[in-house]
């Protein structure tokens, strides 16, 4: 077979080079730096930074404060990652169902999608307000005097909730995309076979949306780790003290309020770091069990 | 093993559209059935009733002794072959077959040996810890019978298994699922819309025509005396060739100004539909006795047979001939016996002459 060429060598490169460029002028060059300023002690005024080795690193590892913010990280992506992903599946499943205004019920069940994180986490703010928020009503209903950045438990609890919110219809979508692309004859050949539902659902339906609940982990934990800035920024705005924090909004903090930007910059060395080990493994270990066609 | 019976079973649509109208028919034990039809004919509809994937708007079901209108399928004791196959992608050959077993709760050394038994049969051994996806066409049609043997169902139901084969396989198929359920003797259904398939595998055809049965009866009934014109030019090819004409209550039929004799068994004088079969005439160069002018318009080489497409009077005539038959130089005419000829009313297309 004739492979397809460029006569001009340099054709290819000018193609690529806007792609490239981009790539390089904004991940490239700042991931460079970060690696680079995550050796140095940066002076709080800008006047110099001085060469201190890994102390940036070892510091951080040391830190109480970093491993509680860390801890508290994984569990919320867990959660938010199982939460989104459960509840959209069901929605998904129950939707596919419908037959009737389907198309209305799918519209309305993907609006939150087109809503920003930080508008998402503002309207959190409104339902679970002290004294007049309708969430915040709810709980106390059941004795829970809800209190949003006063406890931290509390906090945490209203930034699950509005990121699982937010994230849910990206995952329907998938799912119920996945769901319509299972052939109707083997969904029937199913009801042939098996007569309870639960169990053909687990049997036929689970495994043949393996590849898209795939790819939806991946995006669902990268979500919960890094687009969760905006909605954790709104939620927690101003009163960083006793609130739950994630990694990334932690760099954040220390860098542009604290003004510890050697520490900032190794902490999103490490999410970088984290980051690749995470698609590694993904794409290397769980994808290749996940595999029909 | 059973015996099915359908009694005025009916099909309408929540938009009020009627898949089939109030059919009635029963399948002896062990007897292979085809619904034959055009596309939308409700063959399928009829079918998916049967199994329990569309609901029966009016009538009665009964497979063996049990009416089981409400029963869900998988406790319906049918098994079903469907036209794409419907393999579970994710599932070994092995546990396509072993699924349904599985959920009847059935011991796993049975299963196996139900499996392997089927496997055997159906030379699927070698495969059986292979993908659907690893399969060709014909391995993958062969792993739904076994999925649907396996299950020793009462009743067995195809929907249109081979239209995924190419001419060849299907050939074969349709020979080994012939020989197969002969072999298991189970009461089927088979659904298609190829006539050759029908005629080729049934112990009856039942054909369909927007959701009502024209004609019940055996392969040799549908095409020698066929019901109406609908089945007469569906089964069969080329079709039956028709066209208006007059019978005079006599004996005779006059097409133009030309008469044929024919078998009427007391027909009354009317405007009739003459049908006869490609196959039924015989090609003359000499005008002898009562044959008619035949215009000649192409000759279509198919091998073994030729087909002599032209005109009798106007209308667009059809002759199939041995290869061997000479094809006169000058004027044709057509020898057309009386007992070759059908007569069907011109309105409804039902049959007239016996």
């Amino acid at each position: 077979m004739k492979r397809a060429g460029f006569s001009n060598p340099w054709l290819p490169v000018a193609l690529l080079l806007p792609q490239l460029s981009i790539i390089a002028i904004f991940f490239y060059w700042p991931a460079g730096w970060a690696i680079h300023s995550s050796f140095f002690l940066q002076d709080p005024f800008g006047f110099g930074s001085s060469f201190v080795g890994l102390d940036n690193y070892t510091d951080l590892f040391g830190a109480v404060e970093y491993r509680k913010v860390a801890g508290f990280t994984v569990i919320f992506t867990l959660l938010v990652t199982f939460l989104s992903l459960a509840i959209a599946l069901l929605l998904a499943v129950k939707a596919d169902k419908v037959i009737r205004g389907a198309r209305s019920y799918r519209t309305l069940l993907m609006w939150v999608y087109a809503i920003a994180p930080p508008v998402a986490g503002f309207l959190g703010i409104m339902f679970f307000q002290q004294g007049n928020g309708p969430i915040t009503q709810f709980f106390g209903f059941f004795g829970w005097e809800f209190m949003l950045g006063v406890n931290y438990t509390d906090t945490a609890t209203a930034m699950v909730i509005v990121s699982v919110w937010k994230q849910i219809p990206v995952n329907f979508i998938f799912f119920l995309s996945g769901l319509q692309s299972i052939p109707k004859s083997v969904q029937e050949a199913a009801v042939i076979d098996n007569n309870s539902g639960t169990s053909r659902f687990w049997d036929i339906t689970f495994p043949l949306l393996a590849p898209t609940a795939f790819f939806l982990l991946i995006i669902n934990i990268t979500y919960a780790l890094f687009d969760t800035f905006g909605v954790v920024d709104t939620l927690v705005k101003g009163e960083p003290g006793n609130n739950p924090l994630t990694l990334v909004y932690k760099v954040y903090v220390d860098g542009f309020r604290g003004n510890d930007l050697g520490g900032s910059s190794a902490q999103s060395v490490i999410l970088m770091v984290l980051v690749l080990i995470l698609t590694v493994f993904q794409f290397r270990l769980i994808e290749r069990r996940i595999h029909y066609t | 093993m059973a015996k099915v019976s359908l009694q005025d079973i009916r099909k309408v649509y929540p938009n009020g559209a009627e898949a089939v109208t109030p059919s009635s028919f029963d399948i002896d034990d062990g007897e292979l059935i085809v619904l034959v039809g055009p596309s939308g004919c409700g063959k399928s509809t009829l079918l998916r009733m049967v199994a329990g994937l569309e609901d029966i708007t009016e009538g009665t079901l009964r497979i063996g002794d049990r009416v089981v209108n409400d029963v869900d399928p998988a406790d319906r004791d049918i098994a079903m072959v469907f036209q794409n196959y419907a393999l579970y992608p994710h599932m070994s050959v092995y546990k396509n077959m072993a699924y349904g077993l599985k959920n009847r709760k059935l011991p796993k050394d049975e299963i196996d040996t139900k499996v392997r038994q089927a496997a055997e049969m159906l030379n699927l051994t070698e495969f059986l810890e292979r993908r659907p996806s690893q399969l060709s066409g014909g391995q993958r049609q062969r792993v739904a019978m076994g999925r649907a043997i396996v299950r020793e169902p009462a009743l067995f139901l195809f929907d249109e298994p081979l239209s995924n084969l190419d001419a060849k396989l299907r050939n074969q198929m349709r020979i080994e699922i012939r020989s197969l359920q002969r072999r298991v003797n189970v009461t089927s259904m088979y659904v298609t819309h190829d006539q050759v398939e029908a005629m080729t595998m049934a112990d009856r055809i039942i054909v369909l025509n927007h959701g009502r049965i024209e004609q019940i009866g055996t392969p040799s009934e549908i095409y020698n005396t066929p019901a109406s014109t609908f089945v007469a030019s569906f089964m069969g090819a080329p079709p039956m060739n028709l066209m208006p004409a007059t019978y005079d209550g006599a004996g005779y039929v006059r097409i133009g100004d030309k008469s044929v004799a024919v078998i009427a068994n007391g027909a009354p004088k009317s405007d009739v539909q003459f049908g006869v079969r490609p196959e039924n005439v015989s090609l003359t160069g000499v005008p002898k006795g009562a044959a008619l002018p035949f215009t000649l318009d192409l000759v279509e080489e198919l091998g073994a047979s030729r087909l002599l497409h032209g005109r009798i009077e106007g209308h667009s005539f059809v002759v199939n001939t041995a290869n061997t038959t000479r094809i006169p130089d000058g004027p044709t005419y057509l020898d057309i016996p009386a007992e070759a000829v059908h007569l069907f009313a011109p309105d409804t297309g039902q049959r007239l002459s016996a």
